[in-house]
């Protein structure tokens, strides 16, 4: 069934991504095993070892432990790992929804699905913890917070579990891991519904004096039905395109959310969007042929008519990626994110900012970057957020915004008036910005400017006012855009692109390319004559322009910066986030 | 094919609506929603026998107030079309 998604990336998209003028660094590659030898042990205290005050059933207390054999070199940065929603027995083929399970079925054991990330964390010395969490899938449907609460809960009490390990001892495993593990020094991932279960435990921790140091957390193609907002602390959301699951790819409200959320914030947040991902096969044990039962691609099994999409589907020269890639991609960007973050390995900031390509274990380039820079002045200099109305004509540092030739030239997306949606007629599936939570449905999305322009001499001017004209401590412009699939003046398959200039004060300008720098112009793929599948969609990444680029103009005045659309005779984008950044 | 099993008051005086379907439910991260009419609602649990191919949508009694007989019902994922059809409501049915 799989053969035809083998085909890594699309010939025709790979041509014009490809196209691009770019001369990409490499980045070092975090996904090789390290040098420790590996070894994994289990405990279990039982299928019904802990009760939650409101939660309507028992939960078990299993989860394995993935470390180096040589603890010498103690203590450890340590990783949480949560699996999300799946059926939670199986007989043979069949899988059920249960707990415990009855009737000789057995566990499904969703929680060894990473094991191929725990491997390499671990011989790169971190200790990692994944945690089983079949008592809570079994009845989360029936609690208001579909289980976001519950899933915090399960993981403070295993780190309560890790302390005991940590300090005196106990069983299983007597004084093995004594000093061990810095739960100080802690992180956390989790897919899909376990990712809003990691964000909620960060605020659970926080609300209780933060007993343990959690300093970084990668939610996995999460839901996000309760809209909790997670600052201060690294923040990385990986979000695959082709996700049939949770097809709306509402995860990248954390990142959306939190960005001005916290004056003072030093954290550093991202998003990954993986365009031939789909939502199971970071996990093993929910991959076709790896695990008897409940395996499902969700995207060919969920999505109506989705088998034939052009890039989904499975058609001759579509855009996904194999089970074995896809795991590649989790590997490289999971371990990449918690060894920059947890393991000070500086090296992988730029994979993560977008500055290079993402390297060979990831098995696809097709892989795009949102970054937001920590709240310093020597990091990012907000130049619009386009957050209002007066971002229309008044910038965030007070500059004159002007244009000309723009048609639409709105906001919409975020609190009113703007316009809840920037594609009224368009399912919330292909828009992931705006779409509403299960559990909060009246929250709005990302504010996003929209226009489009009919002739070459169409402009986008953002002044700097003086006091804010010294941007020569930045590495980039950058801003977060997407290209409109909806609008006629783009044409399916063919990427955009436009001018970048910067004026001094002197009067000297300096132009180039997006193109030049930046691969995020694409057209979003998965155009087909079937409305209600979830692709195309809008999805902003950031573009990085290297201030490098402009030469001639002096960065200790810049007066302005002007979008020059004058490549292309028509087309149409969304761009949010315009700043100076590190 | 699908079937409205039962519909019944439990011990919580909430409504339970029981429905099977020899299509399983998939147990899937996304959110599945039993929507009567124009309304919709997500509580949910599996059956006691765990079998994918029966869930149990919970209604307060406000609202299974609020729906009314002859209403469509159909079953399916938040932000997706609906994936089964289970004919109209009878609100008769209720504790027989």
């Amino acid at each position: 069934m799989l053969s035809s998604l083998k085909t890594p990336i699309s010939a025709t998209f790979a041509l014009f991504i490809a196209g691009a003028q770019m001369a990409w660094a490499q980045s070092p590659d975090p996904g090789t095993p390290g040098p420790h030898s590996v070894a994994r042990q289990e405990y279990n205290f039982g299928d019904t070892a802990l009760t939650l005050t409101g939660f309507p059933g028992p939960i078990e207390l299993h989860a394995s432990i993935t470390y180096p054999v040589d603890l010498a070199s103690r203590p450890f940065p340590t990783v949480i790992f949560l699996h999300g929603r799946h059926a939670t027995c199986f007989l043979g083929a069949a899988a059920f929804l249960e707990w415990p399970c009855t009737s000789g079925r057995q566990p499904i054991p969703s929680f060894q699905g990473y094991n191929y990330i725990s491997d390499i964390l671990a011989s790169h010395g971190f200790i990692v913890v994944s945690i089983s969490a079949n008592g809570i899938n079994a009845v989360d449907n029936s609690v208001f917070d579909l289980g976001a609460l519950a899933r915090a809960e399960l993981i403070q009490e295993h780190l309560q579990i890790l302390q005991t390990f940590n300090t005196t001892g106990g069983d299983p495993f007597g004084t093995l891991f004594s000093g061990a593990m810095d739960l100080n020094n802690v992180g956390t991932m989790g897919h899909s519904r376990g990712g809003e279960g990691v964000v909620r435990h960060f605020l659970l921790n926080a609300s209780l004096g933060s007993p343990f140091g959690v300093k970084a957390v990668f939610p996995l193609a999460p839901v996000d039905f309760n809209r909790p907002v997670l600052n201060n602390a690294s923040l990385d959301v990986m979000l695959p395109y082709c996700d049939g699951d949770v097809s709306d790819l509402q995860g990248v409200h954390y990142f959306d959310d939190a960005r001005y959320n916290v004056p003072g914030d030093l954290a550093r947040k991202h998003t990954t969007l993986v365009l031939g991902a789909n939502h199971n096969f970071f996990n093993t044990i929910w991959t076709p042929g790896l695990f008897p039962a409940g395996t499902a691609d969700d995207w060919t099994a969920f999505v109506p008519g989705g088998t034939s999409n052009p890039w989904c589907g499975e058609v001759t020269g579509n855009g996904r990626l194999s089970p074995e890639q896809q795991r590649g991609t989790g590997l490289a960007y999971i371990a990449g994110f918690f060894r920059l973050y947890l393991g000070s390995e500086s090296a992988f900031l730029p994979l993560f900012k977008g500055a290079v390509l993402p390297p060979p274990s990831a098995m696809t380039t097709l892989i795009f970057q949102s970054y937001h820079a920590p709240d310093d002045p020597r990091s990012r200099l907000d130049v619009n957020r386009l957050l209002d109305a007066t971002n229309l004509s008044t910038n965030t540092v007070g500059g004159a915004v002007t244009q000309s030739g723009l048609s639409p030239y709105d906001l919409c997306g975020g609190l009113a008036p703007e316009p809840r949606f920037c594609l009224p007629t368009e399912p919330n599936t292909r828009q992931p910005h705006t779409t509403p939570s299960a559990r909060a449905p009246t929250v709005r999305g990302l504010s996003q400017l929209r226009f489009g322009w009919s002739d070459l001499t169409a402009a986008y001017e953002n002044e700097l006012p003086p006091g804010s004209r010294n941007v020569r401590g930045f590495a980039v412009l950058q801003f977060r855009v997407s290209v409109n699939y909806f609008d006629p003046r783009n044409t399916p398959g063919v990427s955009k692109d436009f001018a970048i200039s910067l004026t001094d004060g002197s009067g000297n300008s300096a132009m180039t390319l997006v193109s030049s720098s930046s691969r995020v112009l694409f057209f979003p793929p998965g155009s087909s004559s079937l409305t209600d599948i979830p692709v195309p969609k809008i999805f902003l990444n950031t573009a990085r322009i290297p201030l490098s680029v402009f030469s001639g103009v002096n960065l200790n005045n810049i007066r302005s910066i002007d979008f020059l659309f004058d490549q292309q005779a028509q087309g149409a984008l969304f761009i949010s986030d315009l700043a100076f950044a590190d | 094919m699908n079937v409205v099993k039962s519909i019944k008051t439990n011990q919580s005086s909430n409504v339970e609506i029981e429905l099977k379907s020899t299509k399983e439910f998939p147990v899937r991260d996304a959110v599945i929603e039993l929507r009567i009419g124009n309304q919709t609602f997500k509580r949910s649990r599996p059956g006691p026998d765990g079998s994918l191919n029966t869930i149990i949508f919970v209604l307060t009694n406000d609202e299974f107030v609020r729906i009314n007989t002859g209403d469509s019902v159909t079953v399916g994922f938040s932000h997706e079309p609906p994936g089964w059809n289970f004919g109209n409501v009878d609100k008769t049915l209720l504790d027989k």
